[in-house]
Parts: structure tokens; C-alpha cells; sequence
């Protein structure tokens, strides 16, 4: 192991003035603060501080708007900060073609604000809001309720540039929105946690913005109800972008209402919208239109709770999830993809052991540290661990790369 | 083509796996498994049928025994040489494996055997009001483990997305005879997306022995328009402005006039034959949108200078306007004893250029060109006709498809969207791809640990002791071509 003031200079030899800086308490993860912070303003940049790191068998970990920080094991080791917010540029953006290429430290916001002069936009919405990176995003594959219509990161991302532990630059797919050419590694680095390599830039397929949208929100004594009509909803075919169910206690914090509350986003054609809406009320009379901010108000719900968990049980099984985390938890639900997230104010054991009797998975994406080092917040390894082992042995062979933060602590 | 004769312990072995019959050895056996409709034929050493994840793994154990490769094939309808055994082994056709397992209406999802066919997984899911989206023209033949092995494609792609946004897991033999399952039915699964990874691997890195896919919801309404140009440059255009106009159609597929020649006299389907494009446009959804859309849209192809836009009234309307389209390649025979599928992908601001390369090509090289393909992706299919009995024609051919593929990656674009790279285009893989970008992409491969095992030569450039005659040549035609890598 070399001292951090070896890797520091090692770092500062390789790089020009200024790239090199002080960790200050914001690059801390998990109370761990690395030796030194490396902003690298170009990908070649990048490739340097990785070369120059790994030859000092560094542990680096990528990072974009830190927010999702809070997600992954404790670092087993956390020497340099990769902040790579200043890789920010829209590298090409062809509106006819729907394609985006953007560096991984943009800011979606960002992003967005530049597509929405064509009309256009990346349809994600991770939960931590739109201060999110877009190598961050990818990294997580974080998604939110727009998920629902626009599917996850992952089936969006049409190529991909990285940088790897030993600083060779790669890249995969391309930036046309069809492409079978080598193997699907946009898929294997998308959802890796920075575990693999660095994702410096990514190319999307972009959507239309839909020329209308509301909000239909309607209430109900229990979320098995509210469940059954969310998904009569979907069954009918309408023009829904988000369908969630919520908690009564999400349903005040999002100022939609009380109770189980069901929140059907219709969008596209204002006919279409008119249509499902009109559906909708007969459907469940009592509802209402709510304002589309309750969206940009998702982010906020778990912002200071000590335990952030997600479970992906069948969706069928959302409403059960739900109804035993209790109508005092604060609690939201992709309902037709079967993600449930949930702000405690403390661990629930019982809901990871729903989750798993389901067949599904969870992960304990905040919490306290003395629970994070007791267990994998990742949950239990799956039958295809010993390959994912294999995985990381083979991109990240000397460990360095966001060392121990992923499923079984790679 | 000669076949290098089997060690017949090895023959004894797998017969011993999977039964007598389900092992193919003899030369007159095996002859109907050498093809896969690309240019490339090879004989494979043996033809296995097993109808278990249990009787793949011992047959993949059994190989790895022998020291032979061994080939995943599902319905042999790939077009990119991808289920060929190029460099010999035992050809493993998954055809036996057909069970639809499970299909689970509420959530949406379906667990299938590998050698279901791609439309009866949609038929079988038609009474819960759902369907499998991806549907690659030869979806009454292909078969979902073939789809998942190339990523397969389909008209329904550009709003829908491809295979790989449709498998939320497979269960899948590795080369050391595990099965081990990546995904499952529920998403959300933490770790590395290795089924991502998997879909569109060609075969090379497992076999996939069960699949878990999802389900859509079929659509309340639909409507299909058939727009007709007397140029080719008309239609492209009309394509952009749909998409301009924030429309993305369920499908957007472009007939050129020398397709719509072998089209209409062989289905009668009403494409006018002087035509010099159509564009079959289909978008789905409520009746309200649909309503709205199919109008803006006959508007923009109007204005694009279309000479008649006819809107589908009825189901057997919309179904004769979409025969055309499926049936197309199967009326090529019409034109030419043999064609020449080719797969390109550029960005679709480049199509009109493209097409006119694409044709030039053709022109100077003395071959007939028909194209069909999926506009709105970008996704060109150009078919070269040629006679197969002509050796010359042959390497012909293969020259001007690989101008082709070239003028497709000069345009920012791929040497495949949907078929694979299977054992065509690999020398053209350095075009699109760096050392680098390879070496990444092999260590995927030493992972799984499949390097000397499953279909071995294929989807990465030529490595010695891989290629018949006509590959060599197309070797020689990429460093003619090439080789530099776009940035």
C-alpha cells in the first residue's frame, strides 16, 4: 500500500496544475475521506489519472453530483476522489436522428434545458432529482416513476465511452439507435456502481416531449385497492407515462391527497390525455387532477430519512409490500415494473424478507453505518455471483476500481 | 464441403445424452444444418437435438471432452453465417426446446424454451390481451433463443425497442456445463446486467436455455398507412418529418421500386408497380392518438410529395398491407435465383444519401438492388441478386456488399442492426472498432470462460484457423477497405 502522500504526487506528476486537489469533506463516502481529489477536464485527462493511479494501486471511485453517494457498501478502501463534474459538454446532439452524446458530468438538468429548445428529452427521473450526472445515472441505472413508459437508462443507452483501471480508452455500441455490432458492454458498465470502469461519456436515444400532460390522483382505504385500480388503468390501455401507488404518508409529503393513493400521469396527444383522463374518472369518480409538480416533488420524500429501501418484488406483489410496510412509512411504487421504494426512519428486516420470499431482490440503498458494515446492503448473492466475480476480475484485476462498494463487496 | 469425420466415441457420447435418435452425424444428415440463408456454407461434424437444460449441459460436457466447438442454432434463419459451424464441431439445435413454461398475465412476463417460435409466444399470449413485441420478418420460423442470441430486430422495433428490451432473464448453459440463470422474472435485480450482456452474443459466450421475457400490452387501436412516392428521396424525407414532428410510428419501413417489382406481381397486396417508394407507417395506441397521428401524418407525406396516402380501414387491410412488407425477401426469388441480405445501420438523417451510395455500388458493380428495411431506425436492408452458380458473381457480391458496409460506417453508422456479425462482417469489426474496443469487448469472453468452446469464429475478426475461401476474401476486401476507426 502506498502512502497518500505518494499518490497524491504520483497523481500531480501526471496531470497538469490545478486538475490535482485537496479532499475536502464533500468527496466523503461513507465517512471515509479520500487522499486527494482529481477533476480531470478532459477524457485524456481522465485516462492519465487512471494510469497514474492504478500504477500505485490507488483505490479510485468515479463521481458525478454525489447523489447518489449514500448507495453501495462501505469502500473497502477510498483513496482518490474522481470527480468527473468538470466532463460536461454535449459532445453532438442530432434532434432528427433522436441521438444525444454526452460527457458522463453532465448534469441532467443541464441536458434536458439544452434538448427541450428542439422539443425533446431524456426521460429519466432517479430519485435524487435532476442534479444528477449523467454518468451517475448511468452507473446506477437509477430510475424513477417515468420509468413506467420510457424504461430504465440501461434500454435507452445506445453507446458508451470508458475509461479503464489501467487508463485504456474504450468504447462500445455507437451512436446509431439499431446496432448488434460486438458485444452489449453499454449493458455490462450501465448499472456497474463504478466497479468496472469510468464512464466518460454515454450516447442516448431521446424521446419527444409529450405535448400534454396531467395528473389524475385518486385515494383509497387500502393499497391492494389502490392497486387494483392502477392496474385496471394500465389493463385499459391508456396514455399513462408514471403509475404509482404511494403511501398515505407519500401522498402528504407529495401534497397529492390522503390515503393509498394511486397517481396516474397521463401524457402525449392532448386527445389522448383528454381520453384517459375521461376514463380515469369514470373509472374512480372521486379523484382529481392534481399539479404536475407532486412530480418534481418525488426527489424530496426520502431526502432526510436514515433509511432509504428498495425492493423489487413481483408487481403483483407491490400492494402486499406496501400494506406491511404500514401507512406511516413513506412509501412509492412503480407499480407495472415492481419497484417499491421506502424512507424509514429505521431498518426493516421484515420487508427485505418480504421481498425475498417474493422472489424478488432488495437493496438497502441509505443507512446508518454501523448496519451497512453488518450486512451486504446489495441483499443475498444470486446464482450468478461466481460470474459476476469473474466479471470484475477481469476489468478490474488489481481491485481498484470502487473497490468493495458492489453486490457481494466487489 | 467435406466433414471431418467425427471420433465416433464422441458420436457413442451423445447419443448416450440425448438419445438415438436426436444425433445427426451422417453427411446426408447433416447437410440440412449448414446454412443459415447468409453466403457462407459449412457441414457441421454433428447435429445434436437435446430437449433439456440437463441434456445441453452434459452435450456441452461431452464436447468439451472431445475438443469440439460447439454451435447453438435455433431456426437457422440469422442471415449472418452466425449458426454456420465455420470451423467444424457439433451443431447444437435447440428445436426440441419449445415449452412456453409460463405465462404470467399480471405481471406481464413469460418464461419460454429456447426453440419457441417468435409467433407463438405471441399467439399464445393473444388471449390475455398481450403480446412479445419484437417480431423480425421471419418470426413464424425464427425462435426466441435465436432472437436472443442476435439481438433480433423487427418493424416494431423503432417505437418498441429491440430484443434486448424485452429479456429480463435467461437461464443459460456455460462452457463448463453449468446452467446458471442471470436476471429472472422481476427487475430490479442488483449486480451486473450480464443478461444484457448475453443478448446479442452471437452464441458465443453460453447457450441460453430458458428465457423470461416481457409481455405488452396489445394496443386498444391501430392504424396502418401505406404512403407512395415516385422517388426514393420523397419517402426518406417524409421519414424525417414524421419524426421531426415528435411522432415516433410503431413501425416506419421503406419498399424501394425495384422490391415493390418482386413484391406485387407474387402477393398482390396493391403496391402500384411504378412506384419509386412506398412507406408502410403503423401507429398504435388509443384510438384518439392514433386518430390524430395516422391524420398529421398522411399531412406530412403530403406535403413530402407522396402521390397517395391510403389509410388501412380493416384488420385484413392492415394484414395485406403488412404482407407485403413480411413476404417481401420471399419474393425475391421472382428477380434473381439468390440475393444478398445485407444489414447496415446509419443515422436516419443519412438514408437518402446512403441509398444513392447504395445504388451507385450496384450500378458500377453490375448487380440488381432491392431494398426493404426499417427507415425509421435507420436500419438499411439492401438485397444484391446474384446466381450463386456463378463463382465470379460470388465474389462479386461479397465486394460490393463489402463497399456497402463501408459506405454505412463512413456514414457514422453499424455493419449490423439486427442479423449479427455472425461469420460475414467480423473483418469489417475493425472498422467500427479499436484494438481497445476489442480487447474490451474479449474479456467479456474470458469471463465466461467460453474462448475455444462456443461458436467459435464468429462476431470478432478472423483469428487463424478460421475461414473458407470466400471469408479470406472478404478479409481482403476490409484491409482493402479499411481499416480505420471513426471517432
Amino acid at each position: 500500500m502506498t502512502t497518500s502522500t505518494a499518490v497524491a504526487s504520483a497523481l500531480r506528476a501526471a496531470l497538469p496544475e490545478g486538475v490535482v486537489g485537496p479532499a475536502t469533506e464533500a468527496y466523503e463516502i461513507d465517512g471515509l475521506r479520500p487522499s486527494c481529489a482529481v477533476r480531470p477536464r478532459s477524457i485524456d485527462e481522465v485516462a492519465a489519472a487512471m494510469g497514474a493511479a492504478s500504477a500505485s494501486r490507488a483505490a479510485v471511485i468515479p463521481l458525478g453530483g454525489m447523489t447518489l453517494a449514500s448507495v453501495g457498501n462501505i469502500p473497502a478502501r477510498y483513496d482518490v476522489a474522481l470527480d468527473l463534474t468538470a466532463l460536461d459538454r454535449i459532445v453532438e446532439y442530432s434532434p432528427e436522428d433522436l441521438t444525444v452524446t454526452v460527457e458522463a458530468g453532465a448534469r441532467l438538468a443541464d441536458l434536458n434545458a439544452a434538448l427541450a429548445e428542439r422539443g425533446q428529452f431524456l426521460p429519466f427521473d432517479p430519485p435524487v432529482g435532476e442534479g444528477a450526472t449523467i454518468g451517475g445515472i448511468v452507473a446506477a441505472n437509477a430510475t424513477g416513476p417515468s420509468r413506467h413508459a420510457y424504461d430504465a437508462p440501461r434500454d435507452r443507452l445506445i453507446g458508451i465511452s470508458t475509461v479503464h483501471a489501467d487508463g485504456t480508452v474504450t468504447k462500445a455500441g455507437g451512436r446509431v439507435v439499431k446496432n448488434v455490432a460486438g458485444y452489449d458492454l453499454c449493458k455490462l458498465y450501465c448499472g456497474s456502481m463504478g466497479t468496472l470502469a469510468v464512464i466518460v461519456s454515454a450516447t442516448f436515444k431521446v424521446a419527444p416531449l409529450p405535448r400534454a400532460e396531467k395528473t389524475y390522483a385518486a385515494a383509497f382505504g387500502s393499497a391492494h385497492e389502490a392497486a387494483a385500480f392502477a392496474f385496471h388503468a394500465i389493463d385499459s390501455g391508456l396514455a399513462l407515462r408514471s403509475v404509482e401507488v404511494v403511501s398515505p404518508a407519500a401522498a402528504r409529503s407529495l401534497s397529492a391527497g390522503d390515503g393509498w393513493t394511486a397517481l396516474l400521469r397521463c401524457s402525449g396527444g392532448p386527445a389522448a390525455v383528454e381520453r384517459s383522463l375521461s376514463d380515469l374518472r369514470t373509472m374512480r369518480p372521486d379523484g382529481r387532477i392534481v399539479g404536475e409538480d407532486v412530480w418534481t416533488r418525488y426527489p424530496a420524500l426520502d431526502a432526510s430519512a436514515p433509511v432509504v429501501l428498495r425492493l423489487s418484488p413481483p408487481p403483483s406483489d407491490v400492494a402486499e409490500a406496501l400494506t406491511v410496510a404500514g401507512p406511516d412509512a413513506v412509501a412509492t411504487a412503480t407499480l407495472a415494473h415492481g419497484i417499491a421504494r421506502f424512507a424509514l426512519p429505521d431498518d426493516r428486516p421484515d420487508l427485505r424478507e418480504f421481498a425475498r420470499l417474493r422472489g424478488g431482490a432488495w437493496v438497502l440503498e441509505r443507512a446508518p453505518l454501523d448496519l451497512k458494515s453488518a450486512l451486504d446492503v446489495w441483499g443475498p448473492a444470486r446464482s450468478d455471483f461466481d460470474l459476476m466475480r469473474r466479471v470484475k476480475r477481469e476489468y478490474d484485476p488489481a481491485g481498484v476500481l470502487s473497490p468493495g462498494r458492489f453486490v457481494g463487496r466487489l | 464441403m467435406t466433414t471431418i469425420a467425427i471420433p465416433k466415441d464422441a458420436i457413442r457420447d451423445l447419443k448416450r445424452a440425448v438419445g438415438r435418435p436426436h444425433v445427426l452425424w451422417r453427411p446426408e444428415e447433416v447437410v440440412a444444418y449448414e446454412y443459415d440463408g447468409a453466403i457462407e456454407r459449412a457441414a457441421p461434424q454433428a447435429v445434436v437435438l437435446p430437449a433439456t437444460t440437463e441434456e445441453v449441459s452434459e452435450v456441452v460436457r461431452i464436447a468439451s471432452r472431445h475438443g469440439l466447438p460447439v454451435i447453438p442454432r435455433g431456426a437457422g434463419t440469422g442471415l449472418s453465417g452466425g449458426a454456420v459451424a465455420t470451423a467444424g464441431g457439433v451443431v447444437v439445435a435447440l428445436t426440441r426446446m419449445r415449452r412456453i413454461i409460463e405465462i404470467d398475465a399480471r405481471n406481464r412476463v413469460a418464461v419460454v424454451e429456447p426453440g419457441v417460435v417468435n409467433l407463438d409466444l405471441s399467439k399464445a399470449a393473444a388471449p390475455y390481451g398481450l403480446a412479445y413485441v419484437p417480431d423480425p420478418s421471419s418470426q413464424r420460423a425464427c425462435t426466441i433463443g435465436g432472437n436472443v442470441a442476435e439481438n433480433a430486430g423487427g418493424p416494431h422495433c423503432l417505437a418498441y425497442g429491440a430484443t434486448t428490451n424485452h429479456v429480463l432473464g435467461v437461464e443459460a448453459v456455460l462452457a463448463d456445463g453449468s446452467a446458471v440463470w442471470f436476471g429472472g422474472k422481476t427487475r430490479g435485480l442488483p449486480g451486473y446486467d450480464l443478461t444484457g450482456a448475453l443478448v446479442g452474443s452471437e452464441g458465443t459466450l453460453a447457450i441460453v436455455t430458458k428465457i423470461a421475457v416481457r409481455l405488452v400490452r396489445l394496443p386498444e387501436s391501430t392504424r396502418t398507412l401505406l404512403a407512395i412516392f415516385d422517388e426514393v428521396d420523397q419517402a426518406s424525407s417524409a421519414v424525417s418529418a414524421i419524426i421531426a414532428r415528435g411522432i415516433i410510428p410503431a413501425a416506419l419501413e421503406m419498399l424501394d421500386r425495384e422490391i415493390i417489382k418482386a413484391v406485387e406481381p407474387a402477393l398482390h397486396v396493391g403496391y402500384p408497380m411504378d412506384a419509386g417508394a412506398v412507406l408502410l407507417i403503423e401507429v398504435d395506441g388509443l384510438e384518439e392518438a392514433t386518430r390524430e397521428q395516422a391524420d398529421e401524418i398522411r399531412i406530412l407525406c403530403g406535403e413530402c410529395g407522396a402521390r397517395e396516402v391510403r389509410i388501412a380501414e380493416s384488420p385484413e387491410d392492415r394484414e395485406r398491407l403488412w404482407a407485403g412488407r413480411k413476404g417481401a425477401i420471399g419474393a425475391l426469388g421472382r428477380l434473381a435465383p439468390n440475393y444478398y441480405l445485407l444489414d447496415g445501420v446509419v443515422p436516419r438523417t443519412k438514408l437518402p444519401e446512403t441509398l444513392r451510395g447504395v445504388y451507385e455500388i450496384c450500378e458500377r458493380t453490375g448487380f440488381r438492388v432491392a431494398n426493404v428495411f426499417h427507415a425509421g431506425d435507420g436500419n438499411l436492408h439492401p438485397c444484391v441478386l446474384f446466381d450463386a452458380r456463378d463463382a465470379d458473381a460470388r465474389r462479386r457480391v461479397l465486394e460490393a456488399g463489402a463497399e456497402i458496409m463501408r459506405l454505412c460506417v463512413d456514414a457514422g453508422g453499424s455493419v449490423t442492426g439486427e442479423h449479427g456479425v455472425g461469420a460475414e462482417k467480423r473483418d469489417f469489426m475493425p472498422w467500427i472498432f479499436s484494438e481497445d474496443d476489442l480487447a474490451a469487448m474479449s474479456k467479456l469472453k474470458a469471463a465466461f470462460g467460453s474462448a475455444e468452446t462456443f461458436n467459435p469464429c464468429k462476431a470478432f475478426p478472423t483469428t487463424r484457423g478460421c475461414g473458407e475461401l470466400e471469408s479470406r476474401h472478404v478479409q481482403r476486401m476490409a484491409a482493402l477497405l479499411g481499416p480505420d476507426v471513426w471517432a
